[in-house]
């Protein structure tokens, strides 16, 4: 169990806002203290992980204990960000998963031999959208037992 | 004889010493005639022989010619006392020779009957059934009978066949991915729309007294999003149906008038983005649907003035170069460019690069999906932050003017 004190960190990369916004509703529901960064591409992403360009304060950009990554992103595409993740010593042990539009096998197959830590399609209906999210945010965040490597 | 209207042999041709009886069918009834005579049972064997549509020989082990039907004279332009003594090789290429002994040798040595397809240099296509003739007495095979069926035509058909399932298959794959995305991409807007009227409802439930008017507002603005962006969705998958389905008649223009329409259409952008355009010299004719292919250029165009980035000298370059004897046409930019990892994905359908407010993700597609109905390619020539090449190929009329 994680402390009180101490909110979870989730890094949410999303490029579309309307689902950027329903995503963050969803997990408010979830109940742990948190926070929700959100960025809308992968280059970003990548900058907010490693810390550069806007990302170089480490106050600003605390290390997410989850990582919810859409696939289909401008600049740099869900799979590499991924990958970039997965390659870093530092970053490998937060779990990413992927919450995508994309129902293409070869993605999916792609992302698993990328390490990905679990792999969802985004319900095209908002009931089953927004408790799907919710179902991810508990299991992540209370259920799954994760040491805080890194802390 | 001429009475008759039918005539049936009844016994076994090729076996001289029987005989053969022959039913006449005429007004008067059937007769029937016994024919003992060695000589003219020959007859008939050569009749059937010389009236086949196939040509027939025989040749010995050395693969000289034995005998010849008229068919096969004439395929060897030769008359018939011009093949006494000449052999296989004196008709054909080396390697035909040497197959063909090949096959010959083999009914030689084992006495079994062999079938094979054989292409000739001018393109036909031949069944050959290559059968032993043996000694009655001895079993010992003296010489080869071949017969050749021109299936050339058969074998185009063939072809022809596949092309078209080929082409089936690939229309049926497209159909099936287009469904899917149709499905898929077009319900996405709804998930949007659909949870911004729940959170509204939520809302109005748990903050009964104060209404928070930011808020409301803020949830309007993404339904209406989504409306607005189902609704383009909708109407350019209306307009990518309709390209396969209404065509305008192809004619032969020259492809630097079609460039100049395209930059009519686009002038306002263009000037407003201070893109500065260079254009080839000359292009050639190309034998297209003018419309189309003006659409082409119009949605290749817009797409570089959008994927321009920060360039501060922002150029857009139309031309052709020749390559393998073929013409390729490319509109060439120095804007933010794409990676290679996507340059087959910005053409499907509702794929974008960027998701913004500006495109659904059909243009590509639908300039792939022109292009293609010209039976023309198209690809990218790009790598991120060094500008974007997209090259495709149209029918291209012959003038050869130098």
């Amino acid at each position: 169990m994680k402390e009180e004190s101490k909110p979870i960190i989730i890094l949410l990369v999303e490029d579309d806002e309307s689902h950027a916004v329903l995503i963050t509703r969803a997990l408010e529901d979830v109940e742990v203290p948190k926070r929700i960064y959100w960025v809308t591409d992968g280059e970003e992403a990548l900058d907010y992980l490693f810390h550069r360009g806007a990302y170089t304060d480490m106050d600003k950009s605390p290390r997410p204990d989850l990582i919810i990554l859409d696939l289909r992103l401008p600049k740099r595409d869900g799979q590499e960000v991924l990958q970039e993740i997965k390659k870093s010593e530092e970053l490998r042990h937060i779990p990413v998963v992927i919450l995508t539009n994309s129902m293409k096998e070869e993605d999916e197959v792609l992302a698993y031999s990328n390490y990905v830590n679990s792999y969802l399609h985004k319900p095209t209906n908002f009931r089953d959208f927004s408790g799907l999210v919710q179902e991810v945010g508990a299991y992540w965040l209370i259920r799954n037992q994760h040491p805080d490597v890194g802390m | 004889m001429d009475d008759y209207s039918y005539a049936y042999v009844i016994g076994e041709c090729g076996s001289m010493k029987r005989k053969t009886r022959i039913l006449c069918e005429d007004d008067m009834g059937t007769h029937e005639t016994v024919y003992d005579n060695q000589h003219k049972n020959e007859e008939w064997c050569r009749s059937l022989v010389e009236s086949s549509a196939n040509s027939i020989y025989l040749v010995d082990r050395s693969c000289r010619y034995l005998f010849m039907n008229r068919k096969y004279l004439s395929r060897l332009h030769i008359k018939e006392d011009e093949y006494q003594g000449r052999s296989y090789s004196d008709f054909h290429s080396p390697e035909e020779t040497q197959q063909f002994a090949m096959k010959v040798n083999h009914v030689f040595e084992t006495g079994a009957s062999i079938q094979y397809e054989y292409n000739d240099n001018s393109g036909k296509y031949f069944l050959k059934t290559l059968s032993p003739v043996k000694d009655s007495e001895t079993g010992v095979v003296t010489a080869v009978t071949v017969v050749s069926i021109d299936i050339t035509e058969l074998k185009r058909a063939e072809k022809e066949r596949e092309q078209l399932i080929k082409e089936l298959e690939a229309k049926n794959d497209e159909m099936e991915r287009f469904v899917y995305t149709i499905s898929h991409d077009l319900r996405a807007p709804l998930v949007t729309i659909q949870g911004f009227v729940e959170m509204l409802r939520k809302d109005m439930i748990q903050d009964k007294n104060t209404t928070n008017t930011e808020d409301i507002r803020m949830y309007l603005e993404y339904i209406e999003g989504g409306v607005s962006k189902m609704e383009r969705l909708l109407s350019e998958t209306l307009e990518l149906s309709r390209i396969g389905r209404v065509t305008n008649p192809l004619e032969d223009v020259s492809f630097g008038d079609i460039v100049g329409e395209a930059l009519e259409m686009t002038m306002e952008q263009i000037k407003s983005s201070g893109i500065e355009i260079s254009l080839a010299e000359e292009f050639p004719v190309v034998h297209v649907d003018r419309m189309r292919v003006m659409e082409v250029l119009v949605n290749l165009i817009e797409n570089s003035i959008n994927y321009m980035g920060e360039q501060r000298d922002p150029k857009i370059e139309i031309g052709y170069r020749l390559e393998k004897g073929e013409t390729v046409f490319f509109v060439r930019d120095n804007g933010i460019g794409i990676d290679p990892s996507q340059h087959e994905k910005v053409f499907e359908l509702f794929y974008q690069v960027e998701t913004n407010n500006r495109g659904t993700g059909v243009g590509l597609a639908i300039v792939k999906r022109i292009i293609e109905m010209h039976k023309g390619r198209i690809w990218i020539e790009s790598e991120r932050g060094k500008g974007c090449t997209v090259c495709f190929t149209l029918p291209v009329v012959n003038t050869c003017t130098w």
